[in-house]
C-alpha cells in the first residue's frame, strides 16, 4: 500500500512539474514592463503609433535603472513582438501599472487601444490610464529626479493613486474608464500628466466625448469636477471672497441629485453638502461672525463656478458627470437618443451647503 | 440499507447542497442572466432559488414514500427495462455535470493562469485525486463538500474591494423588464442551481433522513442569498453593455483586489477554487457511479475508471469556448426539464400509486 501511494505521489509530482508545458517566469529572467506610452505616428496611417515600454533594471546598489524599448505599429501587442527584438529577456506585462496616451492619440478613438489591456488576463482593472499633455514617451522615459530606488511606472501609479485619495483626481483606472465608456448616460475622463522639473505631475482632468478627447479642466475646475462627481474626503478649495483669500481643507463633500421630472426639460439640481476646516484667511481683522459670512460666500462661489463648469460641459455636449446615468435610474422611460438631444438644453443648478466645522487655533 | 459506518448526519445535506450549487457557475453566471433581465437580474436569481424549492420538495416526498434511491424508485414504478432507461438518463446527466464542472475550471486555468498549459497531465492529476476521493466512499465526499464550503467561504470577503467602485443606483428602476424577460432570466439561472439532484442517490446514506429536509431548503436558500449578493454587486460594478463582454465577471472583481503582499489576487482565488471544484466533480461523478453500480450490479471500481477516462477524453476533445458553452447550455436546458418537469411528474405518479396501493390495501382489509 505504501509503495502504491508513493507511486501515485511520484506520478503526480512528475506530471505537475514537468509535463504541463507551463512556461516558467523567473523574475530575474524576464523583463516586467511597468509603464507604456503611446504617441501617434502619422507615417503609419491614421491609427499608427509609437509604443514605448519601460522596464526597471534593479542594480546591486539598490538603485533602479529604467530601460525603455519602443516600436511603431498599428496594434499594441504587435509592438511587443517588435520590442522583444530589442530586449535581452522576454517581456511580460504582468506588472504593468500605467499606460499613457498622448493627446493626439486621445483625440482619435481611445477605446480600441484599451482592448488589449482588457483582454489580457495578466493586466488588472486597476491599471492607471492617463493622458500626456505633450509627449507621452517623455513622461515614462524621464526618471523622476532624486528618486533612486523606484522605477517610473510605480512612481507614477503611486502619484496618481495618492492624488485620488487626497487630491483633485476622481477615482480613475481601467475599470472606471471602461465602465463610463459602456454606460449609457456618461462620458469618460482620464487624468492629465505632464513633466515639471524632471518629475511627472498631475495637471488636470481630460474629458472625453465617449472616447475622444475634447477638453482639459484647468485650475479650480478639477476640484469642482471631483466634488460634483463623487463623495470626497480630503479636498482643498481656495477662493477669493470680497478681496480676501480663503482656503479650506479636509473637505468632506457629498453630492446628491434632485430630478423632479426626469426626461423633461425641468431643471436638475445637484446638491453639494460640504463640511470643511478653515485653514487660511488673508483678512487680519476678521469680524465676529466671519465663519458664517465665509460659509455664505463660499456657497455662492461654489454654485457659480460649478454651474459655469456644467454649462461648459453642456456646450461641449459631454456628460462627464454622468448626469444621464442619474436620470436613467430615476425614470422608466429612458431613451438614450432623446436624452442626448435634450442634454445641453436642460438647466442644471448647483446648490451648495457649506459648513465650516473648525477654524484653527486662532480667532 | 447502507452500512451504519457509512452514513452521515442530516445537517451534512446543507453542505452537500450548497457545495454542488456553487461551483464555477459563480464566476460567470451573471452575463447570461443580465442579458435578458438587465438590472433586474437579482430578482431573477431570487426567483430561480425559490423555484428550485419545488423540485427539492418533490424529491423528498418521492424518496420518503419509497424509501429507496432513484434507481430503486424507477425500478419499482416502471419496471426493470423502462426504469433502467430512465435511470440511465440521470446517470448520463450527472456524468455530464461533472464533466462540465471540470471543463469550465480547466478553461479558467488555461485562460487566466497558464495559457500554454498542456491539459492532459492536468486532467490525469485531477482524475487521480477524484479516484482517491470516490473510492473512499460517500463519507469522504461529504467531508470534501464540507471542507469545500468552509475553505472557500472566506473568498466572499473579497467583495469588499469592488464595492468601492460599485454604483448601486444601477439597481434602479426596479422591475422595468417584462415578465417574459424575467422568466428567461430565471430559466437561465437554473443551471447554477443544478446538481442537488445527487440527493436522489445519497438518500440512503443520511441518517435519519426525515430531518434532512430543512437542511436542504436552507442550503438552497443560502446559495440563493450568495448568488444574489454577487449579482447585486455585479449590477453595481458593471454596466449592462460592459458585462456582455466579460466572460468571468467575478474574476474581474478579483482583479481590483489590492493587498500589499499579493499583487494579483486571481492567482490565489483560482487556486482556492480547486477546493470548490473537486468536491463537485466528486459528488456528481459519485452519483453517476453509484447509479450505474446499482443498476447493473457492477463493481464500482471499474465504472470509476471508465468514467474518469470519459472525463479525460472529454477534456481533450472539447477545447474551444463555444463547445464548452454549448455543453453548458445543453445541460441547462436538460436540467430544466429534468427538475421542473420530470421530478414533479415522478412525484405525481408516486402520489397516485401510493393512493392506489393504499386504496387497494384498504379494500383488501375490508
Amino acid at each position: 500500500m505504501r509503495i502504491k501511494n508513493s507511486l501515485v505521489l511520484i506520478i503526480m509530482l512528475v506530471l505537475l512539474s514537468g509535463c504541463m508545458g507551463v512556461q516558467t517566469k523567473v523574475l530575474d529572467e524576464i523583463n516586467m514592463v511597468s509603464a507604456v506610452s503611446y504617441d501617434s505616428d502619422k507615417d503609419l496611417g491614421k491609427r499608427g503609433f509609437k509604443a514605448t515600454a519601460v522596464t526597471p533594471y534593479y542594480l546591486p546598489d539598490k538603485t533602479v535603472k529604467t530601460v525603455s524599448f519602443s516600436a511603431n505599429s498599428n496594434l499594441s501587442k504587435e509592438t511587443r513582438d517588435k520590442t522583444n527584438l530589442q530586449s535581452d529577456k522576454p517581456i511580460f506585462s504582468g506588472k504593468l501599472k500605467v499606460a499613457i496616451f498622448s493627446k493626439e492619440m486621445a483625440k482619435q478613438h481611445l477605446f480600441p487601444l484599451t482592448d488589449t489591456f482588457l483582454r489580457d488576463p495578466s493586466i488588472g482593472g486597476s491599471l492607471i490610464l492617463a493622458v500626456a499633455d505633450k509627449n507621452a514617451s517623455d513622461i515614462i522615459t524621464t526618471k523622476p529626479e532624486g528618486i533612486e530606488n523606484e522605477d517610473v511606472g510605480s512612481y507614477l501609479a503611486k502619484e496618481i493613486n495618492h492624488n485620488i485619495k487626497a487630491g483633485l483626481l476622481p477615482k480613475t483606472n481601467l475599470h472606471v474608464f471602461t465602465y463610463a465608456y459602456y454606460a449609457e448616460g456618461a462620458d469618460t475622463f482620464l487624468p492629465v500628466v505632464d513633466l515639471k522639473m524632471g518629475k511627472p505631475y498631475v495637471k488636470g482632468i481630460a474629458l472625453f466625448n465617449e472616447d475622444k478627447y475634447v477638453y482639459q479642466t484647468k485650475g479650480i475646475e478639477s476640484i469642482l469636477f471631483k466634488m460634483l462627481l463623487e463623495h470626497t474626503s480630503k479636498l482643498g478649495y481656495a477662493a477669493k471672497l470680497d478681496g480676501d483669500l480663503v482656503s479650506i481643507h479636509n473637505i468632506r463633500s457629498k453630492r446628491s441629485y434632485t430630478i423632479k421630472k426626469p426626461m423633461t426639460s425641468e431643471p436638475i439640481t445637484i446638491h453639494l453638502k460640504v463640511i470643511a476646516f478653515l485653514r487660511e484667511y488673508s483678512n487680519p481683522h476678521p469680524s465676529k461672525n466671519f465663519t458664517k459670512k465665509i460659509e455664505k460666500q463660499l456657497e455662492q462661489d461654489i454654485e457659480k463656478k460649478g454651474e459655469k463648469l456644467i454649462k461648459k460641459l453642456q456646450d461641449l455636449d459631454i456628460d462627464s458627470l454622468g448626469i444621464g446615468d442619474q436620470v436613467r435610474t430615476r425614470t422608466r422611460n429612458w431613451d438614450k437618443k432623446a436624452w442626448e438631444k435634450m442634454y445641453h438644453t436642460i438647466p442644471i443648478r448647483v446648490k451648495a451647503n457649506v459648513k465650516i466645522e473648525e477654524s484653527g487655533v486662532i480667532e | 440499507m447502507v452500512n451504519k459506518s457509512e452514513r452521515i448526519p442530516p445537517y451534512f445535506v446543507f453542505f452537500l447542497v450548497v457545495k454542488v450549487q456553487t461551483g464555477t457557475g459563480v464566476l460567470g453566471f451573471q452575463r447570461l442572466i443580465m442579458h435578458s433581465a438587465g438590472n433586474d437580474a437579482w430578482i431573477a436569481v431570487i426567483f430561480g432559488g425559490i423555484v428550485c424549492l419545488l423540485p427539492i420538495w418533490c424529491m423528498f416526498n418521492i424518496l420518503h414514500s419509497h424509501e429507496k434511491d432513484l434507481i430503486g424508485v424507477h425500478k419499482q414504478i416502471f419496471g426493470k427495462y423502462i426504469g433502467g432507461i430512465l435511470s440511465m438518463i440521470w446517470i448520463i446527466f450527472w456524468l455530464m455535470l461533472s464533466i462540465a464542472a471540470y471543463m469550465t475550471y480547466a478553461e479558467i486555468i488555461g485562460t487566466w493562469l497558464f495559457p500554454q498549459i498542456n491539459i492532459l497531465p492536468l486532467s490525469i492529476v485531477f482524475a487521480i485525486v477524484i479516484y482517491y476521493a470516490v473510492s473512499g466512499g460517500f463519507r469522504i465526499i461529504a467531508g470534501l463538500c464540507f471542507l469545500g464550503v468552509i475553505l472557500t467561504s472566506f473568498l466572499i470577503l473579497t467583495i469588499y474591494f469592488p464595492i468601492g467602485y460599485a454604483q448601486f443606483h444601477n439597481l434602479l428602476p426596479i422591475w422595468h423588464h417584462s415578465i417574459k424577460e424575467m422568466a428567461i432570466g430565471t430559466k437561465d439561472m437554473s443551471l447554477s442551481y443544478l446538481g442537488f439532484s445527487t440527493m436522489l442517490m445519497y438518500y440512503p446514506f443520511i441518517d435519519p433522513f426525515k430531518k434532512a429536509k430543512k437542511w436542504a431548503y436552507m442550503g438552497n436558500l443560502t446559495t440563493m442569498l450568495f448568488y444574489s449578493l454577487i449579482m447585486v454587486l455585479t449590477i453595481g460594478y458593471f454596466t449592462e453593455a460592459q458585462i456582455e463582454r466579460y466572460i468571468w465577471p467575478t474574476l474581474n472583481f478579483w482583479s481590483s483586489v489590492k493587498i500589499p503582499f499579493v499583487e494579483r489576487f486571481e492567482y490565489v482565488g483560482i487556486t482556492m477554487l480547486m477546493f470548490s471544484i473537486v468536491p463537485i466533480i466528486c459528488l456528481t461523478i459519485w452519483a453517476a457511479i453509484q447509479g450505474t453500480g446499482r443498476l447493473f450490479n457492477v463493481k464500482s471500481k471499474k465504472i470509476t475508471f471508465l468514467y474518469l477516462i470519459i472525463l479525460i477524453a472529454f477534456s481533450l476533445s472539447l477545447n474551444s469556448r463555444e463547445e464548452v458553452n454549448s455543453l453548458l447550455n445543453f445541460l441547462g436546458n436538460a436540467g430544466l426539464y429534468l427538475y421542473l418537469v420530470y421530478i414533479p411528474a415522478l412525484y405525481f405518479i408516486t402520489l397516485i400509486m401510493s393512493k392506489r396501493t393504499k386504496k387497494g390495501r384498504d379494500f383488501h382489509e375490508n
